[in-house]
């Protein structure tokens, strides 16, 4: 009998939140008439959260970067954020598209007639914020809350972890050889913070400065991360990095294929990547 | 006031002048940095009595590989204006720079599945030698392409609009061969801006080896260039064998932009800019022109990586950016003042 | 044999089958109406065009026969019309007619030097040697382009169209070169565009429709009949101190 009842409820309250109007991180105001039942999304991230809230079976395409979990890289692909495939999506005939708030993906699909909603996924408060704006979406709240109260406990466990080791070794962390870095205010700087490391780059230079070589020599990191393939030798490479604390050490951790998504996408998973960088900067 | 004194004289001032820029470079290049170093502690570690990598091994080779780049392109620049009697000419034009450009990505690419180190080097660290040849062999093929479709180096008109499509088509391969691998759109268009951060020894060393090849013909040439100032059908009746000469001088320039590219990415009009503006404090004597441009073009390359890597420090700007922000605004100038002019 | 020959020329562009010689000491004009293969003609027999038939010789040998340097040695070639190097010096232009002696590599010197006085002696250039040939005026400009071609001290002086740009100061001045150089025993062919100037030479060479019409002695050949069959009915020959003059009867 509680059970009917608590259906019933669930129900009623699903009625009456739809039609739903929410704003997007473009700022656009978007009305969605029911629960939506066939979702393209064009970011990875989302494509995550989607799944995570239990509800990877409403997904009909994704973009060409999403590939966790293991399900979705069976659907059709979209494209991505400078390659787009805009025909594809509408024949598919969706009744939500999730895009990223860069591009103008979604002025093409609004003429389509489709119903588009902009996400920004960037910082770390982004996860959280993202999870229960898609849980409304999706009439998925009380899902997109314990998700939320699920990431938060898996972060505090890795947290308290880090929380253990004496030192806070000087991180250098490299996304690409140009060479851009993180800043502290940037989703992997947060993450470096929590896994206690101290990062070498100044606040001032923003969220992915192209840092000059001679300033990370001159700070003499103990911990360099780097995610590209083959980041070991390059950096061994470099003229005179050799000196470097972390070269010398060989204390450079290099994730590619797939971890480096863990710590590049803030999305549900965003524990195991912080795990990677505690494990990296205090050992197992 | 120059103006009205003696033209040797003149001359020999623009010459000092050039010497003075150069060394101001060479100074600062190696004094200043993201790094704040006591001058004490710079002179100590160049005279070898105090170690200090920072001054030795990234500094200093990355100003002196900075100067031999920027040589490069202005001297090859200035080989392209005097070739094609089109002071608009410059190393892009030939579509030689999108060449070895594209070669370079495409030996990157090739290797990136058996060594994605060597492509991440290749790309970011500057290209060993036989790297280095593989790019030159892509400056030339693109600027013998666009010979053919041009119908030969006659027709400069038809030169220029071949050089043109060659560059476009060779830079769309670059482009989709870098976005193979999207992770790296960001580490894509940082090379297509330039980048000199990892100029090393190993680099500059490369960089001189194609210098002493490609620069005596050239600064040889001098004349065969002022010679073709007169047009083609004089510079043929003087006696001189234009076919084989053009070649020669495509050749060495192409040597010159292949390692020019290959150790820096893309850097935009200093290969332009250089010859332009020296022509106008010199006249056209190509003998007085290229070595010149050599200077000059170091001397602009250096202190626009200085700017670049001291405007917003310890963090940097791409050099092509600052080049390009330095030349655009005085070649529109440049432009202007000839239209006053004319 | 002496002398630079064309013989039995066709093509390339409108020559159908030209025979036309100069030898030393020699001052041909070659005149004709615009299109009628002047220009084409001159560039052939500079070696800067071959013919589709027919040949050219140099002194009795084939044009081709000779290396370009020491063709440019023997024959000196003046184009109508630019590019001119602005930004070259005057004595930098002139000295650019010295690489037929120097080659590639070359070093100039004394005889070098000499040359180029004299170049820019005999043209008048010397006086502005020093300026950038694009400050120069039009006719001082064409002055600096002839010292160049005189440079090589060539044998033949081969000259398309030379008095376009010139004033009647210059122009007095231009023919009485002319006329010095071969008195000094220099093969001189020029393309004028006016019969006045044509009638100063030895021998004036007229061309129509890619053939020789007339060839001889300026008395001989500008004839009222010729010219008004080149220049229309209104043209007009009077006979000034025994050189034909030409004018239009408007």
């Amino acid at each position: 009998m509680r059970r009917v009842f608590a259906a019933i409820t669930v129900l009623l309250a699903l009625a009456f939140a739809f039609p739903l109007t929410l704003t997007d991180d473009l700022g656009r105001t978007v009305t969605v008439k029911a629960p939506p039942k066939r979702i393209v999304t064009m970011l990875p991230s989302v494509t995550e959260t989607v799944c995570a809230l239990g509800a990877c079976d409403r997904i009909v395409a994704t973009d060409d970067y999403s590939d966790w979990p293991e399900r979705v890289k069976a659907l059709p692909k979209a494209g991505g954020l400078y390659n787009p495939n805009p025909e594809l999506i509408v024949s598919l005939r969706p009744d939500l598209v999730l895009v990223s708030k860069y591009g103008r993906l979604y002025e093409t699909l609004e003429r389509a007639g489709l119903v588009v909603f902009a996400v920004r996924t960037e910082t770390y408060e982004d996860i959280f914020r993202t999870t229960r704006t898609l849980g409304k979406l999706l009439g998925l709240e009380a899902q997109a809350e314990r998700l939320v109260a699920q990431i938060q406990r898996e972060v505090y466990q890795e947290e308290s972890r880090a929380a253990k080791a004496k030192t806070r070794p000087r991180v250098y962390y490299e996304i690409d050889p140009t060479p851009y870095t993180v800043g502290p205010e940037s989703f992997i700087g947060v993450l470096i913070q929590k896994a206690r490391g101290a990062n070498i780059i100044p606040r001032e230079l923003g969220l992915f400065p192209k840092i000059a070589p001679e300033f990370v020599v001159e700070r003499n990191p103990e911990v360099i991360v780097a995610t590209y393939p083959g980041a070991l030798e390059t950096i061994r490479a470099r003229p005179g990095w050799s000196r470097v604390q972390a070269v010398q050490t060989g204390r450079i951790c290099v994730f590619t294929g797939g971890q480096d998504n863990l710590l590049s996408r803030p999305g549900p998973r965003v524990a195991q990547g912080l795990r990677l960088l505690v494990d990296c900067f205090h050992g197992r | 006031m120059i103006q009205a004194l003696p033209l040797a004289f003149r001359r020999s001032l623009v010459f000092l002048w050039l010497l003075f820029l150069l060394l101001l470079a060479l100074v600062l290049g190696v004094a200043l940095g993201a790094v704040n170093l006591p001058p004490g502690e710079v002179l100590q570690a160049l005279l070898g009595l105090k170690e200090n990598p920072i001054v030795t091994e990234m500094r200093l080779p990355r100003v002196l590989g900075g100067m031999l780049v920027g040589a490069a392109l202005g001297v090859a620049g200035a080989s392209f204006q005097g070739l094609f009697r089109n002071p608009l000419a410059d190393p892009y034009l030939m579509g030689s720079a999108a060449g070895a450009a594209f070669a370079v990505t495409l030996l990157a690419s090739l290797l990136g599945g058996l060594s994605p180190a060597f492509a991440q080097h290749a790309i970011f660290q500057g290209l060993p030698l036989s790297a280095t040849l593989f790019g030159f062999l892509g400056a030339l093929s693109a600027t013998l392409l666009t010979l053919v479709l041009a119908g030969g180096a006659a027709r400069t008109g038809e030169l220029v609009l071949a050089g043109v499509v060659v560059g476009s088509v060779l830079t769309g391969a670059t482009t989709y061969l870098m976005l193979q691998d999207a992770d790296r759109v960001r580490a894509v268009f940082a090379y297509t801006l330039g980048n000199l951060a990892f100029l090393g020894w190993p680099g500059v060393r490369v960089l001189v080896l194609f210098f002493l090849l490609a620069l005596p013909p050239l600064l040889l040439l001098g004349r065969v260039l002022n010679a073709l100032q007169l047009g083609e059908e004089v510079a043929k009746s003087l006696g001189l064998p234009l076919e084989g000469l053009k070649l020669l001088l495509l050749l060495a320039a192409s040597l010159l932009v292949a390692a020019a590219v290959a150790q820096a990415g893309i850097i935009g009009f200093v290969g332009l800019i250089t010859p332009h503006l020296l022509r106008r404090l010199l006249g056209e004597d190509y003998r007085l022109l290229l070595p010149a441009s050599a200077l000059g073009g170091a001397a602009l390359l250096a202190l626009a990586d200085l700017l670049a890597r001291t405007l917003t420090r310890p963090a940097e700007l791409p050099v092509g950016v600052v080049t390009t922000l330095l030349g655009g605004p005085f070649f529109l100038y440049l432009m202007w003042r000839r239209r006053g002019r004319a | 044999m002496e002398g630079l020959e064309a013989k039995g020329i066709v093509g390339p562009y409108a020559l159908l089958g030209v025979d036309l010689a100069v030898r030393p000491g020699e001052w041909v004009a070659l005149l004709g109406p615009n299109g009628s293969g002047k220009s084409t003609l001159l560039r052939v027999m500079a070696g800067l065009l071959w013919p589709r038939s027919g040949k050219v010789l140099l002194e009795g040998r084939p044009l081709r026969a000779y290396g370009s340097y020491a063709r440019g040695q023997l024959l000196a070639y003046l184009p109508q019309g630019g590019p001119y190097p602005e930004g070259l010096l005057v004595e930098e232009v002139v000295r650019l007619g010295r690489l037929p002696h120097l080659g590639l590599w070359g070093q100039e010197g004394r005889e070098d030097g000499e040359a180029v006085e004299w170049a820019l002696e005999v043209t008048g250039a010397s006086r502005f040697r020093g300026r950038y040939l694009g400050s120069l005026s039009g006719g001082e400009r064409q002055r600096v382009l002839l010292a160049r071609a005189l440079a090589a001290r060539p044998r033949y002086l081969l000259l398309d169209e030379p008095t376009t740009f010139l004033d009647l100061e210059y122009l007095g001045g231009l023919l009485a070169l002319l006329r010095g150089l071969a008195a000094k025993g220099m093969g001189v062919l020029a393309v004028l565009h006016d019969p006045n100037q044509a009638a100063l030479a030895d021998r004036v060479a007229v061309l129509k429709g890619g053939r020789l019409l007339a060839e001889g002695r300026p008395e001989a050949v500008l004839t009222e009949p010729l010219l008004q069959g080149l220049y229309g009915q209104g043209v007009r020959v009077a006979h000034l101190g025994g050189r034909p003059h030409v004018y239009l009867d408007a």
